[in-house]
């Protein structure tokens, strides 16, 4: 009932249209008709790299950032919803285990050592990203138990050092290359993602979104307390293991490439209960088709409203911020004020 | 029925909270804990079903420890009611109702229609079925603990633990929610266990009582029997009188020359 089909309709309609537009728009504006015809002389092999048009850029640069996008977006959203659920807060995003501030320093340590190669940077951040987040875990293990309480405290500790660090290594670096580097790598962007980028990025994030797609139900009974989770039959302390495990791959495998995002993560899931449903089983796919769409069109923005491109970061938090002041009012009308 | 031997709990380990308790509650019985805070109740109901792992001491659920089962085997058999949930997204009526087939479940299946059927079904012994769309936070506390009843039932247990279900509740409510419980006792073939802090409640609703004083069994047997002044007065550490009413009910009143 609540997913209708005039709603799934109208998310069809508006998904395929943020392709074609994101297709269409950017530096060069290329037809609809010519983007077909690249696919299709590139899917008969007729389309040899070196007689590329102008307009075949649509292979080798648009169609892997709009599936970066498509990635980026629904597993931002995605593993924002488990965290919500997993912490039971409601403004809890992807990074509370401390995975962009790791993320962030291993690219700026990657590009402090002249890793000038980007695969390195993504390497590294990714890396980095998972250590965080381990170091989070056994901290909240080594400090009694793997309480929700304990881990937001580790995340922060955690947190907390990594941005030091990062802190330490901007002050060191080369202020005019080094350091608008990474300035630069943190405020987020697809303007790197290519085919090469995709391939790393696509088996990580299908595993990760995967398996939180299959165990949402889940999600559900995390959402109402350890204790009550488990009176209904569920291994909390695994389950959540599990969910942080996928959640961090996913969203390791994508700031990874595009720096942190911000935003997506706490707004989209919000964005999902109250227009679809708080029923995480249905709300959590939601949640990852509207972020991918919220992306896809964030994107085009980013590389069509000036000449520069404007880092993805900065516009998510323009839109997301005074999106989620108006959810806030909206809210309330919709039984949300009782929290 | 629920076995319990020389079950011993502390969170410390000086201090025993539960000490080498051994009893037995009955099926298709309402068995009432009674006692003063801190004498071991609710600790006592968590140790049932598992929540907390005493130092000393076996649960025994129709001859099988409970030790050996993990949460989903335990969930089968055994359904909690707490005093109130906290609830921080804005799920509805169904979707808490729904959450009670988690145990029936396998590891990465949804809910189908049957389950669905099932909380419906749930609802409707309870008398919430007009409830099922409406959001949870909507609610008052005596309709949100139907919802857990109904949660409790759509779980299919052999075990009902209730831990002072009718804290919140304005006495119309009480009366609804208990004597709706006592029916689905019957009804289901429930082993009932209930925290419960009225003894007057305790007189109108059980058919036994166990009396916990400093983590100690007091007193135990058929209600009638057990709920004497002499033992009341003793785990409430105050001189106490009974004033029978009616066949099932009393009053009780602190015997105090001020």
């Amino acid at each position: 009932m609540f997913c209708s089909f005039s709603y799934k309709k109208m998310f069809l309609v508006v998904f395929f249209l943020s392709i074609a537009l994101s297709l269409t728009l950017g530096r060069y504006t290329v037809s609809l008709g010519n983007v077909f015809w690249d696919i299709q002389r590139y899917l008969q092999g007729n389309l040899a790299f070196q007689d590329l048009s102008p307009d075949s850029h649509v292979i080798l640069i648009r169609i892997p950032r709009i599936l970066m996008a498509i990635l980026v977006g629904a597993s931002l959203s995605a593993s924002g919803m488990v965290y919500q659920c997993l912490f039971r807060n409601p403004l809890v995003s992807p990074d509370i285990l401390g995975i962009s501030p790791g993320a962030c320093l291993g690219a700026a340590i990657a590009i402090l050592f002249s890793y000038r190669h980007p695969f390195m940077i993504q390497s590294c951040a990714f890396f980095f990203g998972i250590l965080a987040v381990f170091f989070t875990y056994r901290l909240a293990l080594f400090s009694g138990g793997h309480t929700v309480i304990m881990l937001v405290m580790s995340g922060i500790v955690v947190s907390s050092f990594c941005t030091a660090l990062l802190s330490l290594i901007k002050y060191t670096a080369d202020p005019y290359s080094q350091l608008p580097a990474i300035v630069f790598w943190m405020m987020g962007g697809l303007h790197q993602v290519g085919w090469k980028e995709l391939t790393f990025a696509l088996p990580l994030v299908s595993l990760g979104l995967g398996m939180i797609y299959l165990l949402r139900r889940n999600l559900n009974l995390l959402s109402l307390g350890d204790e009550e989770a488990r009176s209904l039959g569920m291994n909390v302390a695994l389950m959540r293991l599990i969910f942080i495990v996928f959640s961090t791959v996913v969203v390791g495998a994508t700031i990874s490439i595009t720096g942190v995002v911000g935003w997506i993560g706490l707004v989209i899931p919000h964005i999902s209960r109250i227009t679809i449903t708080s029923d995480h089983t249905v709300s959590l796919p939601w949640a990852m088709g509207i972020g991918a769409c919220f992306l896809l069109l964030i994107d085009t923005l980013a590389r069509t409203i000036t000449p520069q491109e404007i880092p993805i970061g900065i516009i998510t938090a323009l839109i997301g911020a005074p999106f989620f002041a108006y959810l806030l009012i909206f809210r309330k009308e919709r039984g949300w004020g009782k929290w | 029925m629920v076995k319990v031997e020389n079950l011993s709990f502390s969170y410390e380990k000086d201090s025993l909270l539960l000490d080498n308790l051994s009893l037995s509650f009955l099926p298709e019985k309402v068995s009432v804990i009674l006692g003063r805070n801190g004498a071991g109740k609710s600790t006592l109901l968590k140790c049932l079903c598992k929540a907390l792992i005493p130092q000393q001491g076996k649960v025994f659920l129709h001859g099988k420890d409970i030790a050996l089962w993990n949460e989903k085997q335990i969930a089968k058999k055994i359904a909690v009611v707490r005093q109130e949930s906290h609830y921080i997204f804005p799920y509805t009526v169904l979707d808490i109702v729904q959450m009670g087939r988690t145990p029936h479940l396998n590891f990465l299946s949804i809910l189908c229609d049957e389950d669905r059927k099932i909380a419906y079904n749930s609802l409707e012994m309870v008398g919430m079925k007009s409830f099922a769309h409406r959001k949870i936070q909507e609610l008052s506390s005596g309709e949100k603990q139907m919802v857990l009843l109904a949660r409790a039932l759509c779980q299919s247990p052999e075990v009902l633990l209730l831990d002072e279900p009718n804290t919140h509740l304005d006495l119309n409510n009480q009366w609804n929610l208990l004597s709706l419980l006592s029916r689905l006792c019957k009804e289901k073939k429930w082993t009932v266990v209930a925290v419960i802090h009225s003894p007057e409640i305790a007189y109108w609703l059980a058919d036994y009582v166990f009396m916990l004083h400093k983590g100690k069994l007091a007193f135990s047997g058929p209600t009638r029997e057990v709920m004497i002044e002499k033992n009341l007065s003793t785990i409430y550490e105050m001189p106490m009188k009974i004033y029978a009413l009616q066949e099932k009910h009393i009053a009780l009143v602190p015997d105090l020359k001020l």
